[in-house]
């Protein structure tokens, strides 16, 4: 839509950055903004997920990148982290404060920090359909006219308002390049910015009650001797607050400076009686709440809107959970029916491959190892694909809708008790038809360490390969009771597993303090195309590791080097679990998928009626170290996107050791009663 | 203020709204040395910034409390992110429900709508209207 048309003349690159409260749309303005080209990886280093795109629009080139969403610049989330320092870090040529018309006063919280902060700022009210439609009538030139930045109406999800977006956008930059210097207005002095056609960019300062104003002043004016990368005012503020990235970098410039502002604080903390920073704080949610009631005339409507009553059905204290479970179910069997239905056409479509390969090149070693190259891309594209695609798809059309925060609210205090919250509850689920999914989905939670604790438990669930060692092993030759109570025995596993991690990762659990925000249609076209870019960059990460994985363990056969293996790991295997020598060898290609350890057992057995090998016992303790023992392949490659190589490697060597300590217990405890 | 009608965020039945007071993150007197020099807090509820990061200053507490730096941290980071999200002392807040089994509150402040964990919300006192 917003592709240049004939104009071949480059006039230069424009950076711009989306930034806003979480939920206002700013994903869908970046989407209709940039079509198709887009990149989405994540921050270096963190596990936030950084979108960003480029689109041409009049001669230029604009780079836009879409920050997590933030509440304010006293940073909490690592997402709020990330976006600060972008915006301050890297000075993006124009920030555009995405605002969710129908929540004014929140919104406008954060619009006047980017103020104080004296980003360049462009201001979309988003949303006005659902503003208007809860009665909600805003007054943009009033708005305009008092913060002095551009305010540009848009309904995002349709597309209204951007082309008038990106016009403004451009206007600002070229007025800026044009050498129009921002002025700073003190509310008395009510002087007029320089304006050219109509575009006025001044700046009106904040003011604070005028015990405040004075101290800013005199730190003002401490401050004024050296050059900084913020504006001097936003400096004096922040370090009232008490920020401590800013307080640590004046203290390497001059530490009277923080010393003085530390006094400043106190004496504003006796006057108030609540620190200075909660001082602060209200007094800038006034201003926000001010302006916010003089720009808008609010006629609440007769009827409940159908969000609302969406909203109290499904958090309802009695309906709301059997409408969660219905909703899950039905998300999870989505999943897996599609995912299987693709499963089952791609690898009809990858079976002639083998047989025509191995026609052509024979069944020597190099063709074999050729071929296991070809086979672990073909388990990636078959087994992992199918299942990743549709989880993605259902995971952004319920983040989108709101949904996700309503499951969040309901199951949170069942998950504290593994120490995670709520949103946990969702990929815990889709761990049981893969982990793949579920430890890419742990995004969703805000910390690191949440994130952490979550693929970690997810790790520890069984998925439908899992499963299938279950059913097929201790299901069909042990009794399906015990087969069940290995489940119960998983779920217990991991209830303790996930307290101990809990209790020994550093950092405290986040208290729940979630927005919900109201539904909306989630847009399917922006969840494909989500979709998409995530795929993309899964497969550019795990694939490579799934073809090595699988080349490996090829080679290791192909030198004969199986056996020899099996009995080094003997002693583990038959002396500690006291399972057949051949088990090992099976659990190794367990590696690369989790049901090849029965596929292998039976070929090396030769049948598939285990009794012949293992005793009931047997079959017990090798399922349990099948469901603990070490994630597949592409789950690792998961961990390793998701958490990088060290977290990775320390998971995935704790449930190798877990698990084959529990499996030797499990067999002296058994033998004690079998 | 009637002292009968202050109470904790949690006490508020359905449908109930209240001016919040303050948030109750230390019931205790408490001395915390900062990076730069001892500062006394005179009042039984107050509030410190605190930054990110889990690196945390020593404290010192009266006798009989255990000295939980972690967790005294985050707990004042937690109070300052509810400031950020609205919940200043002085605004109007509205519990709409509760999750059962001691679930989260859902709560509208300034037009939004929240849900708070169980444990932060009983440490908001607020003034019944």
């Amino acid at each position: 839509m917003c592709e240049s048309r004939g104009i071949s003349a480059n006039k230069g690159l424009l950076r711009i950055a989306l930034a806003g409260n979480a939920n206002v749309g700013k994903s869908v303005l970046f989407n209709q903004m940039t079509g198709l080209h887009q990149h989405i990886g994540n921050w270096p280093g963190k596990t936030v997920e950084r979108a960003e795109g480029t689109l041409y629009f009049k001669g230029y080139t604009i780079d836009i990148i879409d920050l997590p969403g933030i509440y304010s610049l006293s940073t909490y989330s690592i997402e709020e982290l990330v976006s600060r320092e972008y915006i301050v870090d890297e000075k993006p040529d124009l920030v555009i404060n995405v605002v969710d018309a129908s929540i004014l006063e929140r919104n406008l919280f954060f619009t006047l920090q980017l103020i104080e902060l004296e980003t360049p700022l462009i201001i979309t009210l988003n949303q006005l359909d659902l503003a208007k439609r809860k009665g909600i009538v805003i007054d943009i030139k009033k708005l305009e006219e008092i913060l002095g930045v551009p305010v540009i109406p848009t309904v995002a999800v349709k597309g209204i308002g951007i082309y008038e977006l990106l016009n403004k956008v451009i206007e600002v930059f070229e007025s800026k390049k044009e050498g129009k210097q921002s002025v700073i207005l003190k509310k008395d002095e009510g002087a007029q910015s320089e304006t050219s056609k109509g575009v006025s960019y001044c700046s009106i300062s904040l003011e604070y009650g005028s015990e405040i104003e004075e101290r800013i002043g005199k730190l003002s004016s401490l401050l004024e001797k050296n050059i900084f990368r913020y504006p001097i005012r936003y400096i004096a503020i922040k370090l009232l607050e008490g920020d401590q990235e800013i307080i640590k970098e004046m203290d390497e410039i001059d530490s009277k400076i923080s010393t003085k502002a530390e006094e400043f604080a106190t004496e504003i903390e006796e006057i108030h009686n609540h620190s200075c920073s909660t001082v602060i704080t209200s007094e800038r949610y006034e201003k926000a709440g001010s302006i916010a009631r003089s720009i808008q005339e609010i006629t609440t409507p007769i009827k409940p809107l159908i969000e609302e009553r969406l909203h109290n059905i499904t958090t309802h204290r009695i309906l709301g959970y059997p409408i969660m479970i219905i909703n899950l179910l039905s998300m999870f069997l989505l999943v897996f029916t599609f995912g299987g239905w693709l499963n089952t056409l791609l690898t009809n479509l990858f079976s002639g491959l083998q047989s025509i390969f191995q026609g052509t090149f024979g069944v020597g070693p190099i063709s074999v190892l050729v071929w296991s190259l070809i086979e672990g891309l073909i388990a990636g594209i078959t087994i992992v694909l199918p299942y990743i695609i549709p989880f993605y798809i259902i995971l952004y059309i319920l983040e989108n809708s709101g949904y996700l925060s309503r499951i969040a609210f309901l199951m949170d205090n069942l998950m504290h008790k593994i120490g995670l919250h709520g949103k946990a509850f969702i990929p815990m689920m889709l761990g049981y038809g893969c982990n793949v999914p579920a430890c890419l989905g742990c995004r969703i939670m805000e910390t690191e360490r949440e994130r952490t604790l979550a693929a970690f438990v997810n790790t520890l669930v069984p998925c439908a390969a899992r499963t299938v060692v279950i059913l097929g092993l201790v299901g069909t030759f042990v009794g399906i009771q015990w087969a069940l109570g290995l489940y119960i025995f998983n779920l217990i596993m991991i209830f303790l597993l996930g307290r101990l991690a809990f209790k020994a990762l550093p950092g405290e659990s986040t208290a729940l303090m979630m927005e919900m925000s109201d539904y909306k249609t989630p847009n399917v076209k922006i969840a494909l195309k989500q979709t998409w870019f995530r795929v993309l960059e899964f497969i550019k990460i795990a694939f490579p590791i799934i073809i090595i994985g699988s080349f490996i363990i090829r080679l290791l056969d192909v030198f004969g080097l199986m056996q020899p293996i099996a009995s080094i790991f003997s002693p583990i295997t038959v002396v500690w679990l006291g399972l057949p020598a051949l088990t090992g060898i099976a659990l190794i290609f367990g590696i690369v998928r989790k049901e090849l350890t029965l596929i292998m057992l039976a070929t090396l057995i030769g049948t598939t009626n285990f009794r012949l090998v293992m005793t009931p016992i047997q079959m017990i303790v090798f399922t349990i170290v099948v469901l603990f023992y070490i994630p597949c392949i592409a789950t690792i490659a998961a961990l390793i996107k998701e958490f990088r190589w060290k977290k990775a490697i320390f998971i995935t060597i704790f449930e190798i050791f877990f698990a084959i300590l529990l499996g030797g217990i499990a067999l002296r405890i058994l033998s004690l009663f079998l | 203020m009637i002292e009968e009608n202050i109470k904790r965020l949690t006490d508020l039945r359905d449908g109930q709204s209240g001016i919040i007071i303050d948030i109750d993150m230390m019931p205790m007197r408490r001395r915390m040395r900062r990076k730069w020099g001892e500062t006394r807090g005179n009042n039984d509820i107050f509030l410190f910034e605190v930054g990110l990061d889990n690196e945390y200053e020593n404290c010192e507490f009266q006798q009989n409390e255990a000295c939980q730096n972690l967790s005294a941290q985050s707990k004042l980071s937690s109070a300052q992110r509810l400031m950020d999200l609205g919940l200043t002392p002085g605004t109007k807040i509205v519990v709409v429900k509760s999750a059962p089994f001691k679930g989260p509150l859902e709560v509208l402040v300034r037009g939004a709508r929240m849900a708070l964990g169980r444990e932060i919300a009983s440490r908001i006192s607020v003034e019944l209207i």
